[in-house]
């Protein structure tokens, strides 16, 4: 669905920035004007003194964040003040980790989208936050002796997850130290079962479980305090705010028992062993038949001279072994997917044959300028390969490759599957600038990936690429209604030039709660500006799920090179309400 | 082209990577699991696992201690196997080679290894191996701010800057967050002297990386204990562009000093932080050489200057642009090393740079390549009787070692010492390559574990250097240099082909201890020195040993070219060992000549069968003639 897809975009691109959040920043088309943003961070009413409130970029896929942060603190009374601030899309962040959003299912910070368009001042971004609950003990064995850098998790007892299971809150961050001692704190009052080890049932963290005993950690079967592995009968433990429950210790059992699969890779056509290959394994889940790699990660071992490779600790679960992608190596390979139960495995075959090879070239629409087209040739090409049926999903594998002096490159040793072709820079100021318009293969346009085969060499791609250094300022006008608070609002720009690829991100941004939004770094070209609001996603638990459209609207907008189009949208939030809509 | 690896896993190979670090000579036990003679080539059960335990100082097993096992050359990273309950390990399914064998648990360490120790310790398929960890040291304290509050999630790092001997240390440091209290503890540590810093960037930066693939929110490397769950960490990220402030509320030049013993609890290390920015240090990594072809990535690291060991941060820069957040006033070393595939690597000589109020850019760190040696070992059986059905050395566990050597007062010891030293085995053909080599002049050595053969000859024939540009070069006279005497110059970019090492069969060991009367003490520490006796042949040096005696008197040397030889003893004082260390330099050769004249005059001569083993031998002890004095 559009929201799903939307939110996946948001949560993808949320990921980006935060970890490329040091890059340098030349932000093109922004002017210090000096924006301003002034609030109040409070706790039940009374104001927080010394809260640094810090400034992060909105931008999805656009510019990363400049080298200064933009913060300031709290005076005596709560109230803050960060000025100085250039244009652009933001998210105000109060950091405050001692403290939670009241409501809130899980140890999360407070953020609010904020958009300078120019010199304005945006006030009352006012955050209310309550003193989280601390909760600490120990954890040991069953000698007494303390299990030490174990992940602690806590599962909420009052909420549930989209799916109705259990809502885990905090996973993998919080360790135990060397005296088995651990300490969580920010956490929103109400009930709680703690664990440490590993769960069963999650997909996720079964992964992150193969993950650690593959690497050499042991891994506890989950253990709940205070000393039970069945989850019914784990003892709650209740938080209030600012209080702190310590004590909530925890004695682990068994350790997870692991196995080892050995097997062989051969060339499929010859059947000759292959050595010194390198191995990626998928960890397979979601769902009953468990199809889908939830889980990928690189193995420290290689086949050896007789093709021979043997991987150890291995939990149960369901898996498949994979060829890895490497410099020099085109061979490409998988496993079928095998069970681990309660016994070592042997026998797993890969069968591997060259991978396919995807070439073309780089080319550069609109304008020519020398400098822009020497920046886009510092752009390295990645091939993400989503491998269908068994083991794709989550489990995709990636090359990059840098472009040669005219743009051309060639990408060798991929599966067989769909590949999608994105550009990334070498530098980090780089990022944003160059947005790609279509893909074409031999003059086609290929919105949806361009499927391979393994074997085939794919020629005559062409990466159509723009000088994004457009931008998009709008307002929202709200019609029919309120703004609930938590709710949040995308503005999304979809190209309405026959052919363009529907999934070119060419755009999208955050719109604040006064309506301003500002997409930067867009090509030039024509438009459908999408605006959606949806509202926050959870619920608690025995209440049934409500069903929450989200409300959109539409505009066209045609930006320019270099040039700031503005443009104006009324949504209508009351728009599902109408008896015409079922 | 280029992989995408997990982040978890880039923090493991980082992890394992300075765990090996620390680890060079750690306790470390082998028991061959060959009989004493060596004889007859027999075919052991599990002969193609290595075993072991790995237990603290009382013989209690270590709870949960992972072990990894590396094999030398190998391209992929070390292979971890947890230990059972019991604290016993097995690496199953490897084949011949040298493997170094190293173990990590939580809070433990291995022991600081003793200086004197020759070199790590490497082992065989079949081998035992026992590890002894010890109980790392904890530091602990607070951080809080000018207003006295605590300081919540900000980053402590605790750097060692000597380590248990009083060297300086190698840049391992331990980083944890502060929680609610601004409480931190840092444990695991390994005995030594340690300075205490709050804010600052993590040490383990990857700039421009993506996580992809892996698990779990964020994804972030390094910098463990409790944090912010949810999309990456707001909470550090306010501190990450902070000059670190070193306890009590100092710059690093003031740093308080903080002494570790093992297993020791230094509570109250307590950091008033000074919240001051840092300043950025930034530029790109250029290639000297014909550029990288391919995937190729680099590691950007900056240290303080005049303490190479004291790394700052690393950077992996993504391309060729890095930048460095958070450095305080000072002067600090830039260097590079980019790694092109697992041969091939370039670096960049040591950048000084003075940061002194302002951002510095525009640094360009330009690398040249490493030079490599490669050729081939053969081996030479003899068809002597005494020699006969006796086990040839695997080629796979033949150590190959080239180590530069430092000319007296010469400034090479500070150039790149890290790529001074190059060890390798042989591939199953006996052909082999020794990689990442810097300019120099470099000598060779060999260990093998097949006791009656010996390195016969080490020599260069027909040189083909191959410059830097590519274009063979032939020397005019195709000539055989003995590599041995003379060693192998290497400049940048050097790829010298064809070193031939001889071994040959017929190797005589000699064991024996220093002749004293019933009721006498062995002299402590003395030298053993067996050297040529033969006049004619020259001064091959591959025919003089030196070995120290043990307390109790006894001595071995093995891997002996037969024939007939001087035996003599020096007194293992100060002034010796310096002399002791040219025995096979060209330096050495007035010491050699004095050797052979006090064996001569002593009328000391052993003659040594092939194949001999000699077991018993009373070492009688040498009115030591006096060293005139200097």
């Amino acid at each position: 669905m559009l929201r799903s897809r939307i939110l996946g975009l948001f949560l993808l691109s949320l990921s980006i920035f935060t970890i490329d959040s040091f890059g340098q920043s030349t932000v093109k088309t922004a002017n210090k004007t000096g924006g301003v943003i002034t609030g109040r961070i409070t706790a039940h009413g009374k104001g927080l003194a010394g809260v640094t409130v810090t400034l992060h970029s909105a931008n999805f896929g656009g510019q990363a964040q400049s080298q200064d942060l933009l913060q300031a603190k709290t005076d005596a009374d709560g109230n803050y003040r960060i000025t100085d601030i250039p244009i652009g899309s933001y998210f105000v962040t109060p950091i405050a980790p001692v403290y939670t959003v009241p409501g809130a299912g899980r140890l999360t910070s407070a953020n609010e989208a904020v958009v300078i368009t120019g010199g304005d001042t945006v006030s009352d971004i006012d955050f209310s936050l309550v003193p989280g609950g601390v909760i600490t003990g120990r954890v040991t064995d069953t000698e007494g002796r303390p299990v030490i850098e174990q992940s602690v998790s806590l599962q909420s007892v009052d909420q549930t997850n989209q799916q109705g299971g259990p809502r885990i809150v905090a996973p993998g961050s919080w360790r135990t130290d060397d005296r088995g001692v651990y300490r969580i704190y920010g956490v929103p009052e109400g009930h709680y079962k703690v664990s440490v080890g590993a769960q069963q049932r999650m997909s996720g963290y079964s992964g992150m479980n193969a993950y650690s005993t593959i690497m050499g950690q042991k891994s506890y079967i989950q253990t709940f305090h205070p000393d039970t592995t069945d989850s019914t009968q784990a003892a709650i433990v209740e938080v209030a705010e600012g209080a702190e429950v310590s004590n909530v210790d925890i004695t682990v059992g068994r350790t997870v028992e692991e196995y080892s699969v050995t097997g062989r890779v051969l060339d499929s056509s010859s059947n000759a062993p292959l050595p010194n290959i390198p191995f990626t394994l998928s960890i397979l889940g979601g769902g009953v038949n468990r199809q889908r790699a939830i889980g990928l990660m690189a193995l420290p071992i290689v086949s050896d001279s007789a093709g021979a490779f043997r991987v150890d600790n291995i939990p149960p679960g369901r898996y498949l072994v994979s060829v890895a992608p490497q410099s020099g190596t085109n061979m490409w390979g998988q496993s079928q997917p095998f069970d681990v139960i309660n016994q070592d495995v042997s026998g797993v075959e890969i069968k591997a044959t060259i991978g396919a090879n995807v070439s073309g070239v780089v080319t550069l629409e609109g304008n020519q300028d020398p400098t822009i087209l020497a920046e886009l040739m510092q752009f390295q090409v990645e091939a993400f390969v989503q491998s269908g049926g068994v083991g794709g999903g989550f489990g995709g594998t990636a090359q990059t490759v840098p472009l040669n002096t005219d743009g051309t490159f060639q990408v060798s040793g991929l599966p067989s599957g769909n590949v999608r072709l994105t550009l990334m820079p070498q530098d980090n100021s780089l990022q944003g600038a160059f947005k790609i318009l279509r893909i074409e293969r031999d003059g086609t346009q290929q919105p949806r990936g361009i499927a391979v085969n393994s074997g085939d060499q794919v020629t005559g791609i062409r990466i159509v690429a723009a000088y994004a250094d457009g931008t998009v300022e709008g307002i929202v006008k709200f019609q029919n209604g309120t703004l609930a608070p938590g709710t949040r609002i995308i503005a999304r720009l979809s190209s309405s030039t026959p052919g363009q690829g529907r999934g070119a991100n060419l755009g999208a941004a955050n719109v604040d709660q006064r309506g301003h939004f500002l997409i930067q770094n867009v090509p030039p070209g024509s438009y459908n500006l999408i605006v959606t609001a949806f509202a926050q996603g959870g619920r608690r638990r025995n209440q049934q799920p409500q069903p929450q459209t989200p409300v959109t609207a539409q505009q066209q907008v045609n930006v320019s090179e270099g040039q700031v189009a503005s443009v104006t949208v009324s949504l209508d939030l009351g728009q599902n309400n109408s008896p015409t809509n079922p | 082209m280029n992989v995408k690896f997990s982040l978890p896993t880039l923090k493991a190979l980082i992890l394992a990577a300075i765990v090996f670090a620390v680890a060079l000579s750690g306790t470390v036990l082998a028991q061959t699991t060959e009989d004493q003679n060596g004889d007859a080539a027999a075919s052991k059960p599990n002969s193609s696992s290595i075993t072991g335990r790995v237990v603290t100082q009382t013989s209690q097993p270590v709870t949960n201690a992972t072990v990894y096992v590396s094999r030398m050359n190998s391209t992929s990273p070390p292979r971890p196997i947890p230990t059972d309950a019991d604290g016993q390990f097995k690496f199953a399914g490897l084949e011949p080679g040298i493997f170094s064998v190293t173990a990590s648990a939580p809070s433990y360490i291995l022991p600081p290894g003793n200086p004197n120790a020759v070199a790590p310790n490497y082992y065989r398929i079949g081998d035992s191996v026992t590890i002894t960890m010890i109980k790392g040291g904890v530091i602990n304290g607070h951080v809080t701010d000018a207003e006295d509050k605590p300081v919540v999630a900000v980053r402590v790092r605790a750097l060692m800057v000597r380590d248990a001997y009083g060297q300086a240390a190698s840049g391992v440091a331990t980083e944890r967050l502060t929680d609610d209290r601004g409480v931190y503890r840092l444990y695991g540590l390994a005995p030594g002297t340690y300075v205490v810093s709050a804010g600052g960037p993590s040490a383990f930066s990857v700039v421009g990386g993506t996580a992809f693939g892996g698990f779990g929110p964020g994804g972030r490397a390094g910098g463990g204990g409790g944090g912010f769950g949810g999309f990456g960490n707001p909470s550090t990220a306010l501190y990450d562009r902070d000059a670190p402030t070193f306890a009590p509320s100092s710059t690093r030049d003031t740093a308080m000093e903080v002494s570790v013993g093992a297993g020791d609890e230094v509570n109250d290390v307590n950091i008033k932080y000074r919240s001051e920015r840092g300043h950025a240090v930034s530029g790109a990594v250029k290639s000297a050489g014909q550029g990288m072809s391919g995937y190729a990535r680099s590691v950007v690291t900056l240290s303080r200057a005049n303490h190479e060991g004291e790394v700052i941060s690393f950077v992996t820069a993504r391309g060729a642009a890095f930048v460095f957040y958070g450095v305080a006033n000072g002067e600090y070393e830039l260097s590079a090393e980019t790694t092109l595939g697992t041969d091939n690597a370039e670096v960049s000589a040591p950048r000084h740079v003075i940061v002194n109020g302002n951002n510095i850019t525009g640094i360009t760190l330009t690398t040249n390549p490493l030079a490599s040696i490669s050729g081939r070992v053969t081996l030479e059986p003899s068809r002597i009787e005494q020699c006969k059905d006796k086990r040839q050395p695997r080629f796979e566990e033949i150590l190959l070692e080239a180590t530069r050597s430092m000319k007296k007062g010469s400034q090479d010891a500070l150039v790149l010492p890290q790529f001074s030293t190059a060890k390798g085995a042989p591939a199953r053909n006996g052909e082999f390559l020794l990689t990442k080599l810097a300019p120099g002049q470099y000598r060779f050595d060999t260990r093998f574990n097949a006791k009656y053969w010996y390195l016969r000859a080490i020599t260069l024939s027909s040189p083909k250097a191959v410059t830097p540009a590519g274009k063979l070069q032939q020397t005019t006279a195709a000539q055989t240099i003995d590599v041995a005497r003379s060693g192998i110059v290497l400049k940048f970019g050097s790829r010298v082909a064809g070193v031939n090492f001889a071994l040959a069969e017929g190797a005589a060991t000699l064991r024996g201890r220093v002749a004293v009367s019933e009721n006498e003490k062995p002299p402590q520490r003395l030298f053993a020195y067996l050297v040529l006796a033969e006049k004619d042949q020259g001064e091959n040096l591959l025919r003089y040993f030196v070995t120290t005696t043990n307390d109790d008197g006894s001595f071995t040397l093995d891997n002996i070219p037969p024939g007939l030889y001087w035996i003599l003893t020096r007194s293992n004082v100060e002034s010796e060992s310096t002399l002791a260390s040219q025995l096979r330099l060209p330096e050495g050769a007035e010491e050699r000549a004095k050797l052979r004249h006090d064996g001569e005059a002593a009328k000391s001569s052993l003659e040594l069968k092939p194949c001999q083993n000699v077991n018993d031998y009373q070492l009688q002890l040498n009115a030591a003639s006096p060293r005139a004095s200097q």
